[in-house]
């Protein structure tokens, strides 16, 4: 039996490159609407939202922008594919609905460190579906609760502070897509207001 | 749940220094200390736990302590377990110190644990299905730009070990049975280790009756042991022998290499579904003690059998991860824990002091926060990753 290179350190030729970091910080002066303008789309009165979080990433021959405004009443978060095939966003919105109405499927244990106990959604706090015209296109909107910190897949009343609007949209003319999650206090969330938020939204330069 | 056996990746940490050392032995039983397992209280008893586990690591979420002048500072890789995860393109996490991503990568088959290479590329392990019916499981190779570099196809579910470019120690599972194995980048198995022809010895080394019955080990380690003090003093402690983990037997062990024989094991009646035993350069062996009702990381003398240090000093409802989670010596003698099940990974010194503590509030996707491994990578060692990411306006 061939015995093993064994701790035979990875020494990798270190790779030269271009910049540092690849991240922009978050920019305390930038709002939504500055940062989605290279995206040829803005939000109206949301849209000079604080940007709290400001990050790119590339995945392949994708670019993902990582974009998060907030106020003391809302939280816009965006995930912004650019450079997406038509093939791979079918298959991202395919997934990703898939997955915010997973989390609300039963369960057959009540997983150790899963956030309820119960192993079956109540059917009071299981998502609703709205359907709204986002850049002329009809686009389903999941309205699911959510925790103080955000987190999806809240099924507890006592555990839900948060109303959430899930959403993803794809800009097919400039190849890009746009997974949305606009967060309200359950107490103060208006299915009206979201969906004047999702219907607002433009394009800042004309198709083509 | 989605995926056979629950995920353990690769070991020691080359990345800080800590490049796994082995230990001494030590027959079973004769130790020393108290095992802090079970005592009928309720495991969780704050106001927010009692609503879920989960819930109460996802209400604290975010950087909760930071004393620089006290931590081994750099980044540090995580991403969440994927149980309820078959999402297109899963997130692994590189964080500073204040917790803010300063690197991310996108699976398309979510990851169980990830490893940062010294060039910037990124090995990581999947398991299971997903939604979108991928089975491509296995171990991934990743550039900094996410693209798939390498892929060796398996159902390794729980821990690699990179050796070299070329080669690796991966654990793979046979219909339930473990199975350790070096293989090279052209899937050419160079050595095997089944573990039910090693049953006899384990039955001999633990005294205790062991039934292979379907998942009756659940390996979750397969990392060799570098140079250390104790290979002197006792040859299954020599570099190059393996160390494993059989959660379900509460007992971690080390194969002698190449004969395959298992020549120390350790920890029934002391141990409860462990994770992740390393050696350290001081020939001990650290590991995340899951508990049943209390967690607590030891780092244990082989030869003696005496736990030299432990944390929390004593045990405490407020640690408490029952699967998953790790813990990893950082070069300037901290402890890097990542608690898997509460997703909350912190630092904390010799004695004990929390220096630096976070929760991830990254499990958007989950309906768990549960972390399975974390580490932490010096400043330096980062950044041929970010000289090669590309700079992206």
């Amino acid at each position: 039996m061939k015995k093993a290179p064994l701790v035979k350190l990875l020494v990798f030729s270190l790779l030269s490159g271009a910049a540092l970091n690849a991240h922009a910080q978050a920019k305390s002066s930038s709002t939504l609407n500055s940062e989605l303008s290279q995206y040829k789309i803005s939000l109206e009165e949301s849209g000079s939202d604080p940007v709290i979080s400001d990050y790119k990433f590339r995945v392949k021959d994708m670019i993902f922008h990582i974009l998060t405004g907030e106020t003391a009443s809302r939280r816009i978060e965006f995930e912004i594919i650019r450079n997406i095939s038509p093939e791979t966003a079918s298959r991202y919105i395919e997934s990703r609905y898939a997955v915010v109405r997973d989390l609300y499927d039963p369960k057959s244990i009540p997983y150790g460190s899963a956030i309820t106990r119960d192993t079956q959604c109540p059917e009071d706090m299981k998502p609703e579906e709205l359907s709204v015209k986002v850049l002329d296109k009809p686009v389903q909107v999941l309205l699911v609760n959510a925790s103080r910190r955000y987190a999806l897949g809240v099924w507890e009343k006592s555990a839900a502070y948060k109303k959430a609007g899930f959403l993803v949209f794809h800009d097919e003319l400039n190849r890009t897509l746009f997974q949305m999650i606009i967060f309200a206090d359950l107490k103060d969330f208006d299915s009206g207001k979201l969906t004047k938020i999702l219907t607002d939204i433009k394009k800042t330069e004309p198709a083509g | 749940m989605r995926y056979k056996y629950f995920p353990s990746p690769p070991s020691h940490l080359l990345a800080c220094g800590v490049l796994a050392i082995s230990a001494a032995c030590n027959p079973v039983n004769g130790q020393t200390a108290p095992g802090p397992r079970g005592s009928g209280k309720p495991v969780l008893q704050d106001k927010i736990a009692t609503i879920a586990p989960g819930l109460a690591a996802e209400e604290t979420a975010g950087l909760r302590v930071y004393k620089p002048e006290k931590c081994y500072n750099g980044y540090t890789l995580f991403t969440h377990d994927p149980i309820g995860n078959n999402i297109l393109f899963s997130p692994i996490y590189l964080i500073d110190m204040r917790g803010e991503v300063k690197h991310q990568w996108m699976t398309e088959i979510p990851a169980i644990h990830a490893r940062l290479m010294p060039d910037g590329n990124l090995f990581y392990n999947t398991t299971g299905g997903t939604l979108l019916g991928s089975t491509d499981y296995g171990l991934y190779e990743l550039d900094p730009n996410s693209n798939v570099g390498w892929h060796l196809p398996g159902d390794i579910s729980h821990d690699f070990q990179v050796i070299d470019n070329d080669t690796f120690l991966i654990s793979e599972y046979d219909e339930g049975n473990p199975e350790i194995k070096i293989v090279t980048r052209g899937n050419k198995v160079l050595w095997t280790w089944k573990s039910v022809d090693h049953i006899g010895e384990l039955e001999e080394l633990t005294g205790a009756k062991i039934t292979a019955s379907r998942d009756w080990a659940h390996n979750n380690t397969a990392i060799f042991l570098g140079k250390n003090p104790l290979a002197k003093k006792d040859p299954r402690f020599k570099e190059g022998n393996i160390m494993f983990s059989f959660s379900s037997l509460d007992t971690i062990g080390i194969i002698d290499y190449p004969s395959g024989k298992i020549v120390w094991a350790w920890g029934k009646g002391m141990l409860w579904k462990q994770h992740a035993p390393e050696m350290l350069n001081n020939g001990h062996i650290l590991l995340f003690d899951n508990g049943e009702l209390f967690s607590r990381v030891i780092e244990l003398d082989p030869l003696s059998g005496q736990i030299v240090w432990k944390y929390p000093p004593q045990p405490t409802e407020s640690f408490h991860s029952g699967m998953l989670s790790n813990a990893t010596r950082l070069p300037n003698g901290n402890t890097l824990i990542c608690g898997g099940q509460t997703g909350r990974i912190f630092e904390v010194t010799a004695e004990g002091e929390i220096v630096w503590e976070f929760i991830s509030p990254f499990g958007r996707w989950h309906n768990s926060p549960d972390i399975y491994r974390a580490y932490r990578y010096s400043e330096e060692y980062a950044q041929p990753l970010f000289r090669a990411a590309e700079k992206i306006k």
